[in-house]
Formats: C-alpha cells, sequence, structure tokens
C-alpha cells in the first residue's frame, strides 16, 4: 500500500513540474496565441522576414507546448493508475505464497512419500464422500484440493481430512475456493504455513503491565 | 446491551457449529467459557463467551480452563474488537493437546497438531476474520491444561 503512495504521490508531482514549466516557458505569449498553436501550426501572415522568425518562433513553442501537453496527461494516467484499487486478495496472495514454498523447497522424497501415502490412504478411505480431492505433496508440505458441488459437504470433507489427519503432520490451513471449493495445506512444520513471520512470539512477559481489561 | 447481543450470537454460533460437526457433547458453562476475572490483566475483556482483545500485538488468557476428560472439548470464540485476528493458539501445556480454529460460520480454518506439550498456533492473518471460534481437545485422550494465546 505504502508503495502506491509512492507512486502517486512522484506522479503528482510529475504533473505538477510539468505545469510549472508550461506556464514558465512561455511567460509572455498571449494567451490566445498558444490556444492556437496546441491546435494546428500558425499560419504566416505575410512574406517579412521578420514575421517569418517569429512565426518559426511560434512553431518551436507550439511544439513544445504539445510536448509538455503530452507530458501532462501521461502524468494524469499514471496517477489515475496509481490511485486505482489494485487487485487484492489475502487468500490468493497466502496460497500463491505456499505454492512457491512447496516448490522452492529442497527435495525429500522420503518424507514426501510417508505424507503422501498418510493422505492417500485418508482419501481412499471414503470420509471425504463424494468430494473430489486432489493431492500434491512437495518436501514438507502437501496441497489437498477439494472441490464439489455442494458448499455444505465440502465442509464437511474438511473437517473430515482435518479430523483423521496424523500426527505426522503438525499445522493445517484451509483456504476457501471459490463457493465450494477448499485449498488444505499440511505440513509436518509450524513454520511452513507461518505466512506472518514478522509476528512476535506469544509470551508470558507480553501482558505484563496491561491495564486492567474493560467490561 | 450490545455485549449481551454478542453473546447470544456467539452461544447461537457455537451450537450451529456443535451441531454441523455431529458432535453429541453439550457446552459445559462455566468450564469451556471461565467466567470473566478481575485480577486478570490479560487485555482481555468480554462476558463469559466472548473474549475480545482490545490491544494490538499478542495475548495470553493465562486463566483457561483445562482439558479434563478424554471426551473434553473446550470452545471458545476470540475477537480482536473489529480487528482481523491474526492467530490464535495454547501454550503452557503439560500434555498434548491439538486445536482447530474455526469461523463463527463454522468453516474450518486450520489446526495445530504438533506433538507432545508443544504451543499450538494457527495463523489466520490471511482469511481476515473478526472472529473465530478456538477448539481445544486432547490427543489419544490427553487431558491437562493450557492458555489461550491470540494475536491481534
Amino acid at each position: 500500500m505504502k508503495k502506491d503512495h509512492r507512486v502517486v504521490t512522484i506522479a503528482i508531482a510529475a504533473v505538477a513540474v510539468a505545469v510549472v514549466a508550461l506556464f514558465a516557458s512561455r511567460p509572455s505569449k498571449p494567451r490566445s496565441t498558444r490556444s492556437n498553436a496546441l491546435q494546428t501550426a500558425p499560419a504566416l501572415p505575410n512574406a517579412a522576414a521578420g514575421t517569418a522568425a517569429a512565426a518559426k518562433t511560434a512553431a518551436a513553442a507550439a511544439e513544445q507546448d504539445r510536448e509538455l501537453r503530452a507530458a501532462i496527461l501521461r502524468g494524469s494516467i499514471l496517477a489515475a493508475q496509481a490511485e486505482a484499487p489494485q487487485p487484492t486478495d489475502p487468500v490468493a496472495q497466502a496460497v500463491e505464497i505456499l505454492d512457491e514454498r512447496m516448490e522452492i523447497a529442497a527435495p525429500n522424497p522420503e518424507n514426501t512419500a510417508s505424507m503422501t501415502a498418510a493422505l492417500q490412504a485418508i482419501i481412499r478411505s471414503g470420509v471425504l464422500g463424494e468430494t473430489s480431492a486432489t493431492l500434491l505433496c512437495g518436501a514438507s508440505m502437501c496441497r489437498i484440493d477439494l472441490n464439489d458441488t455442494d458448499s455444505a459437504r465440502v465442509e464437511q470433507a474438511s473437517q473430515a481430512l482435518a479430523s483423521r489427519t496424523p500426527k505426522l503432520f503438525g499445522s493445517t490451513l484451509v483456504f476457501q475456493r471459490g463457493a465450494s471449493g477448499r485449498a488444505v495445506y499440511l505440513s509436518t512444520s509450524a513454520t511452513d504455513l507461518n505466512l506472518d513471520p514478522s509476528e512476535p512470539q506469544p509470551s508470558a512477559s507480553a501482558v505484563a503491565g496491561e491495564p486492567p481489561p474493560e467490561r | 446491551m450490545r455485549q449481551k447481543g454478542k453473546a447470544s450470537l456467539a452461544a447461537c454460533v457455537v451450537a450451529a457449529l456443535l451441531a454441523a460437526a455431529g458432535t453429541s457433547q453439550a457446552l459445559e458453562p462455566g468450564n469451556d467459557f471461565p467466567p470473566y476475572n478481575n485480577s486478570d490483566t490479560s487485555g482481555f475483556y468480554g462476558n463469559p463467551t466472548v473474549f475480545q482483545s482490545r490491544l494490538s500485538g499478542n495475548f495470553n488468557w493465562l486463566n483457561f480452563e483445562a482439558i479434563t476428560t478424554s471426551t473434553d472439548r473446550d470452545y471458545a470464540i476470540l475477537g480482536c474488537q473489529g480487528r482481523p485476528v491474526k492467530s490464535v493458539g495454547i501454550k503452557d501445556l503439560t500434555a498434548d493437546l491439538d486445536i482447530q480454529v474455526f469461523d463463527l460460520g463454522g468453516v474450518l480454518l486450520g489446526g495445530s497438531t504438533l506433538g507432545g506439550t508443544a504451543s499450538e498456533s494457527v495463523n489466520v492473518a490471511a482469511q481476515n476474520k473478526q472472529g473465530v471460534v478456538l477448539r481445544v481437545f486432547g490427543f489419544s485422550g490427553a487431558t491437562g491444561p493450557y492458555t489461550v494465546i491470540v494475536g491481534c
């Protein structure tokens, strides 16, 4: 979110600089002349040399104006894009992070095999009912995708899976995917599924000195 | 008045959760939901069924009840006073207790089933829930006390 603000600030600053430059570059020009110059190249009024030189200057100024206008427009578009709400789905982000962790983990075929076997046994036992399950295991983490046409059934399957998970898996996270889908992550270590590593560890001292609770 | 309304709603949600989970165990008032304790300075406040942390960071509910029998299941509704709950867990275990975390609609968000007396924790920040239901139970009939941790 901070990054967005920075982009907006930069864009606004760019627009401001461009506007200042626009007016600073042409202080003595009458407004009507500048306006005409932006539309088309100015017509030469007569063949006099002095007038021709003036027209050349006006054409150059018009070109400069055009460029500045374009810069302002680009700045405005950039600012508008930065202000537009970014697609932020915390669940999608969490799933992406966990999938990435699963992919980049150093291979551990033995662990992968034992995790796969344990979860396949649960799936084959039929406790998931009609809910379909897709299993994918990495080195220390597995992902099971549960899908059903009925949202209640998929929740039942999710809870059935969690209640039968062996101690091999120390941690489970469940994310809703659509109306009747679940992405269930099971890990042999608690750290794999920790999505907020910066979070301070709980301790008894954390409560010391707190004011009395309110009612 | 608003708190009472929340309490009723929370009780209904837990009852629905229990019904949905198919468990036959009734709620245990006074056991699963300890009464408000004035001497506790954990940063929690509320009524006997809803615990809300009013401050940011991790806070511990120190005087929580224990899993007392092999079939005991404790449920607690935890929130951060309108802010999303980041994590929920239990610590200070003397037995192998495990947890599951649900949203207020009874949808499973995650669980922690580490072995032994290791603290259990579920990070639910991505799910962006303002209230969650914590379920505590013993592994293979284990019993013992615990302290609830909520990260806000």
